[in-house]
């Protein structure tokens, strides 16, 4: 597999991994917000724009990797990307509309409405990229999608399933919830085996390869798991950090078994990856811009979550 | 797609110019231990915000539709000049991180320049984005960077030279124009918060409004002169690149010799009618610096690769909204330096007010004059619009959905933002 599209991945693994944990974050603004918003919210409110600038991040470097796929891409998706977009623009609208509202119950009533629009963007683009990964309603050499078989199939919905499930135990771990301790390591068991089920009913050939190839590093993404559950259970404070991480990992794992392979195994992506002299400054750009980007948000957390105010008397 | 725009770029100038002002207003009232400018960076922080969450969704989604419904011009920009787009989303990164170390670290620094310092990368951040997505739109009007004539002869893209892009002939005017007038009618949009709220209030209040509208006043007074002078440069640009579109925005047909400016007109069935006035020579004189200078007609080009002529008026009309702009600010100045306190007469706040209407229709106008001006070609001589566009039908009852959808989304971030300023009064915001 190219560099360039390892480094695709690589993205793709973090804005996933953080788009996760904030699904997992508006699940629990929808079943618990009394309770947890003002947690939650503290978290949420440096950071909701970076998961968002991370998506662009990925579609913008999917542009520059693989530019001759653009047209099947931008034609078949057309539908499902837009309205994707149009949640999105409620997702954003209604979490910086809720931080203001001086009353409670706008603020309560926008929330959920962020939640709600962070599930449903949530669902269409892991039924976009199941779609993209199995090709299941797709017509390639026609340029088509089935949409209702694009939504409606028993992979897609055991993956968003499974997605889900982990997104409630990554946010439970995450934000030390310790009524879901037994729920949420349920969730992430269950999750898991409804991805498992889906990968080994339709993508047969990445399952092949997890157990193959890919073995070593299947049983110690299996034993990081393990050792996230076991510090969740026991309440352990690091459980957050290693829980994400996993995270992280299994998402780049996911993507390495898929390999260069798209809409089922069918199109190599390798032959339409950009080479020569764009690929460079591409790879150059993202070294220096990534460089820079990761400077960035470690002052981001050491200044929104470890850096204490100064004693002041707080006037100019 | 152009709605979509349209609103994007009301959107995106506050983003640009909103930061400014908010960080001039934390340095001034730092520098001069005032507690008015102070409060005025943290209210326009809070609106900054909602309108920046709004802003960049808006934005993802024209991200989206260059994707969705450009899918082929998008692979010749995915091959050729993909580079700015790129480098944009780290501008846009750079914002993004520092917006959010800037609103909740307000408390967290000892020396209170360093927070406002956080503040100048967010303006950094915004202004870096305009500048590499106006580097993509020169790339659509000059082209460069890849052969084109093998490109045209054949679809295939070959001899790729990725930095060109970065520099094409346009790229500098065109940039330096694009963040003049983002200063210009961002900064306008806040000259019409401050004098509205202004001729709303009395006593403390109303000076707090005061300082805001000088600091606003400061930055589009600024910005409409660069507005005018990149304006004209740009102009005299498309006469060496862009000489079609040129020519339609001057309502040239045919090429000729000691040129003069044509106000008003229309062209029709090969004649030009309801022409204002002729103003001899002048046009050679501004293009090519003689009276005898030699100006491009549209006769050169074939009819089919004319823009739509409505260009010729829309373009008088943003040139005299822009020299009335200049005119309006100079002498508001003047009054400012003969201490006539302008701001303290209602009429004055009235007339910025109705000026700040025209000033985003200005903007807009601009926009579509440039846009419009470039048309069929998507990439000028190289790619038709008819060619990069997704034709699905699919497309159509999406594209209703996002006129209302934004028709409805806009007034209520507006709704929002006055609801909770109005929850906050001025006296109980903390500094």
């Amino acid at each position: 597999m190219s560099l360039m599209l390892s480094i695709n991945y690589f993205i793709f693994s973090i804005f996933f991994t953080l788009f996760v944990l904030e699904v997992g974050i508006a699940l629990i603004l929808l079943l618990e917000y009394e309770k947890y918003k003002d947690n939650l919210k503290r978290f949420l409110m440096p950071l909701w724009e970076v998961t968002g600038t991370f998506a662009i991040f990925y579609i913008v470097n999917l542009e520059a990797v693989v530019p001759s796929l653009l047209l099947l891409i931008g034609t078949i998706f057309v539908v499902p990307l837009l309205v994707a977009a149009i949640f999105f623009i409620l997702r954003n609208a209604f979490l910086s509309y809720s931080e203001y509202m001086g009353d409670k119950i706008s603020e309560k009533r926008y929330s959920h409405v962020y939640a709600i629009s962070t599930i449903i963007v949530a669902f269409i683009v892991i039924s976009v990229l199941d779609s993209g990964i199995s090709g299941i309603a797709i017509n390639a050499s026609s340029y088509s999608i089935n949409l209702l078989m694009m939504f409606v199939n028993p992979f897609n919905i055991l993956m968003f399933l499974g997605i889900a499930l982990l997104a409630v135990f990554i946010a439970a771990a995450f934000f030390r919830i310790r009524e879901y301790k037994l729920f949420s390591i349920l969730s992430a068991v269950l999750g898991i085996i409804a991805i498992a089920i889906a990968v080994h009913s339709s993508l047969n050939y990445l399952f092949d390869s997890a157990f193959n190839t890919g073995l070593p590093y299947l049983l110690g993404l299996l034993a990081l798991l393990t050792v996230s559950l076991f510090m969740h259970y026991n309440g352990n404070k690091y459980a957050k950090y290693i829980s994400v991480l996993w995270f992280f990992l299994a998402v780049n794992f996911f993507c390495f078994m898929q390999g260069s392979y798209i809409l089922g195994g069918t199109v190599n992506t390798n032959n339409y990856v950009a080479t020569g002299a764009m690929a460079f400054y591409i790879n150059v750009v993202t070294i220096i811009g990534g460089a820079i980007l990761a400077a960035s948000l470690i002052y981001m957390v050491y200044i929104s979550y470890m850096k204490k105010a100064p004693k002041t008397n707080g006037n100019y | 797609m152009g709605f979509s725009l349209g609103v994007h770029i009301i959107l995106a100038v506050i983003g640009i110019a909103l930061p400014v002002i908010i960080v001039t207003a934390e340095i001034t009232g730092i520098k001069k231990k005032d507690q008015y400018y102070t409060r005025i960076a943290k209210r326009l922080t809070t609106i900054f915000i909602v309108f920046f969450a709004v802003g960049t969704a808006s934005g993802t989604l024209v991200a989206l539709e260059l994707l969705v419904l450009w899918p082929k011009f998008m692979v010749l920009v995915g091959h050729v000049a993909i580079l700015p787009l790129y480098i944009e989303v780290f501008a846009f990164f750079l914002e993004a991180v520092f917006l959010g170390v800037y609103v909740y670290s307000w408390d967290k620094f000892e020396n209170r320049y360093m927070h406002a310092l956080t503040g100048v990368f967010v303006a950094l951040g915004a202004v870096l984005s305009a500048v590499f997505i106006t580097m993509l739109n020169a790339f659509m009007n000059t082209p460069t960077g890849f052969n084109i004539t093998e490109y045209i002869k054949t679809g295939i893209i070959a001899d790729v030279q990725p930095l060109a892009v970065l520099a094409t002939p346009s790229t500098l005017v065109e940039v330096a124009h694009v963040v003049s007038t983002s200063y210009f009618a961002g900064g306008f949009i806040f000259i019409f918060y401050f004098a509205y709220r202004m001729l709303k209030s009395t006593g403390d209040e109303r000076l707090h409004y005061r300082k805001g509208l000088n600091i606003a006043f400061g930055l589009t007074f600024i910005a409409t002169f660069f507005a005018v002078i990149t304006g004209m440069l740009s102009i005299s640009g498309l006469y060496s690149f862009q000489p079609e579109k040129y020519a339609a925005l001057e309502l040239d047909i045919y090429p000729q010799t000691h040129a003069p400016e044509i106000l008003g007109g229309f062209y029709s069935n090969g004649t030009i009618k309801w022409v204002i006035a002729y103003i001899p020579n002048l046009q050679s004189i501004l293009a090519t610096g003689t009276a005898n200078g030699s100006v491009p007609g549209l006769s050169s080009f074939p009819e089919s690769t004319w823009p739509p002529l409505i260009v010729h008026f829309m373009f008088d009309t943003m040139v005299f909204l822009g020299f009335s702009f200049g005119l309006l600010m100079l002498v508001i100045f003047i009054m400012l330096i003969l201490k006539m306190h302008p701001f303290d007469k209602r009429w004055v706040l009235k007339l910025l007010m109705i000026a700040a209407v025209l000033a985003v229709f200005l903007l807009e106008l601009g926009w579509a004059t440039a846009e419009i001006g470039r048309q069929p070609w998507i990439v000028y001589n190289v790619l038709l619009v008819s060619q990069a566009a997704n034709t699905s039908p699919s497309i159509i009852p999406l594209a209703i959905f996002f006129a209302v959808f934004y028709m409805v989304i806009i007034p209520f971030t507006v709704f929002v933002i006055k609801k909770l300023l109005k929850d906050r009064p001025i006296s109980s915001e903390q500094v």
